[in-house]
């Protein structure tokens, strides 16, 4: 059964004491600031500047049971030159889960291989470390369209992987309607999950890693509808392939996420919130559809609400 | 009250945000403005709303969208005249004041408020300088005759639109006199 923790007065101080030093202690920074919670932008910090940035991701629901995943990145950026910017992130993460899976076992996304498929999960983790450089080429508010790429390597317990991301923005109405195109590819080698083919596979799950592709295309538009308030729109395309590839013949599935976000900024800070729910997936293997249940996919990776992501950052 | 560790985590993360908040840079007054841009000199406020024959011809001249017809200046009996207007920021507006003498040229310009995270920059007089002198007849476009401030481009860009629509709409103001 789920595991409730009782709060009194103290615990709830502590917590907010807890979280006010990590966000005012000496990693206080924030990316180039993000209208968008998934789409990235040309938005750069200038040179010699600062940022905080906490990311919160909810990953929701799965077939069954319950499941609850947040992924938190707590990253320090700074502006090297004004169109050059590097990144430092933490990425650790909170599950707790049970009975989740299609076959509505405890298995699935980043349960470790050897936990009991019969038993809740709940656990916390450091995940490890990424480096982010971005580098603009053409500014938006200069150019005809803004263009960055962007390189994030990321070395974990369980993940070692690269972010390879082209971005492209384009702004109208006085800059108050921002549209952003994403297209990244990640070369990932990860640990295996205690996820196992519910039809087919009665072969254990193992310690061993696995190679994977991620492709994606992200799209989002946003309109700053009042001061310091913009609302918009948001969808992502993820494409999974087998090893080290891009072949269709080595695809596994192309899953489709779209959700509403809302963003607030001032001079001190800013917070983001976006809701992605995914709409539906295509698979090209038998195992990954053996994965979907009411036309959804899960698996080891994905979930109902994927995700509900809230970044707050500061400029400092 | 009931709530697992992931709520706990998530209290520890998001309560402090409300300590953040944001404050107003008010650097002077519109009357504080005027006297900076014509010291001494006796300025009137006053007020007049564009026709939409005007609105057109503004839009189409300087190539800007006017957001209000409502103009708010400060005129003395020379034909000097300093414009109160606000401009797009990156999170709010910004309250900018532009002085032109009464052939026209720019006497100089002022940033009035601020309130944007970066780019501040735009109160210095060595860019604010730039437009001193300059007409509707000069291209008053960033990257043109205006340097951009790498680092506040957005508020470079819209302050230098503002102020090129004012100099268009100052032109079509004064005409409306000499008929």
């Amino acid at each position: 059964m789920r595991k409730i923790v009782r709060l009194n007065c103290l615990q709830v101080a502590v917590s907010l004491a807890l979280g006010l030093c990590l966000q005012f202690s000496a990693v206080r920074a924030q990316a180039g600031e993000d209208i968008f919670g998934y789409v990235y932008t040309t938005d750069m910090m200038p040179k010699g500047k600062y940022e905080f940035e906490q990311w919160i991701t909810d990953r929701e629901g799965q077939a069954h049971g319950y499941f609850h995943h947040i992924d938190m990145n707590s990253e320090i950026e700074y502006g090297v030159t004004n169109n050059f910017q590097v990144g430092l992130y933490a990425n650790y993460m909170f599950a707790d889960e049970y009975h989740n899976s299609v076959r509505g076992l405890t298995e699935g996304i980043e349960i470790p291989w050897y936990h009991d498929a019969n038993s809740p999960y709940e656990a916390g983790r450091f995940d490890g470390l990424s480096l982010e450089l971005m580098y603009r080429f053409l500014n938006p508010f200069l150019d005809p369209v803004g263009f960055a790429v962007y390189v994030e390597p990321e070395v974990g317990y369980y993940e070692q992987s690269v972010e390879y991301r082209a971005i492209v923005q384009k702004n109208y109405l006085d800059d108050m309607l921002i549209f952003a195109a994403n297209l990244w590819v990640e070369p990932d080698r990860e640990q295996n999950s205690n996820l196992v083919d519910p039809l087919t596979d009665n072969t254990p799950p193992n310690g061993a890693w696995s190679t994977a592709t991620y492709a994606e295309l992200d799209l989002g538009a946003s309109y700053r509808f009042r001061p310091n308030w913009s609302i918009g729109v948001e969808g992502r395309n993820h494409n999974e392939f087998r090893g080290y590839t891009l072949a269709q013949s080595a695809q596994d599935h192309s899953a489709f996420f779209l959700g509403p976000n809302v963003h607030y900024a001032t001079q001190k800070w800013y917070a983001t919130l976006t809701i992605l729910r995914q709409l539906g997936a295509m698979t090209y293997v038998q195992d990954q559809a053996d994965e979907q249940y009411r036309g959804l996919l899960y698996g080891d990776e994905h979930t109902t609400w994927d995700g509900i992501r809230l970044k707050i950052g500061h400029p400092f | 009250m009931r709530t697992s560790k992931i709520e706990l985590a998530l209290l520890a993360l998001l309560g402090p945000t409300v300590a953040f908040t944001a404050h107003a840079e008010v650097y002077m007054t519109p009357e504080q403005a005027v006297q900076v841009i014509f010291p001494g000199m006796k300025m009137t406020k006053t007020s007049t709303t564009l026709t939409d024959d005007e609105v057109k011809l503004i839009e189409k001249l300087s190539d800007e969208d006017v957001r209000s017809k409502k103009l708010i200046m400060w005129r003395n009996s020379s034909g000097d005249v300093v414009y109160i207007d606000q401009v797009l920021g990156k999170h709010e507006f910004i309250t900018i004041a532009a002085g032109f003498t009464s052939d026209g040229k720019i006497k100089d310009i002022e940033v009035l408020e601020y309130r944007e995270t970066y780019g501040s920059e735009v109160r210095r007089p060595a860019w604010r300088s730039q437009f001193v002198g300059k007409t509707v007849k000069n291209a008053l476009k960033l990257g043109k005759d205006v340097k951009n401030i790498s680092g506040a481009t957005l508020s470079s860009l819209h302050i230098t639109n503002g102020v090129r629509r004012l100099a268009v709409t100052n032109e079509v103001i004064s005409e409306r006199h000499k008929q």
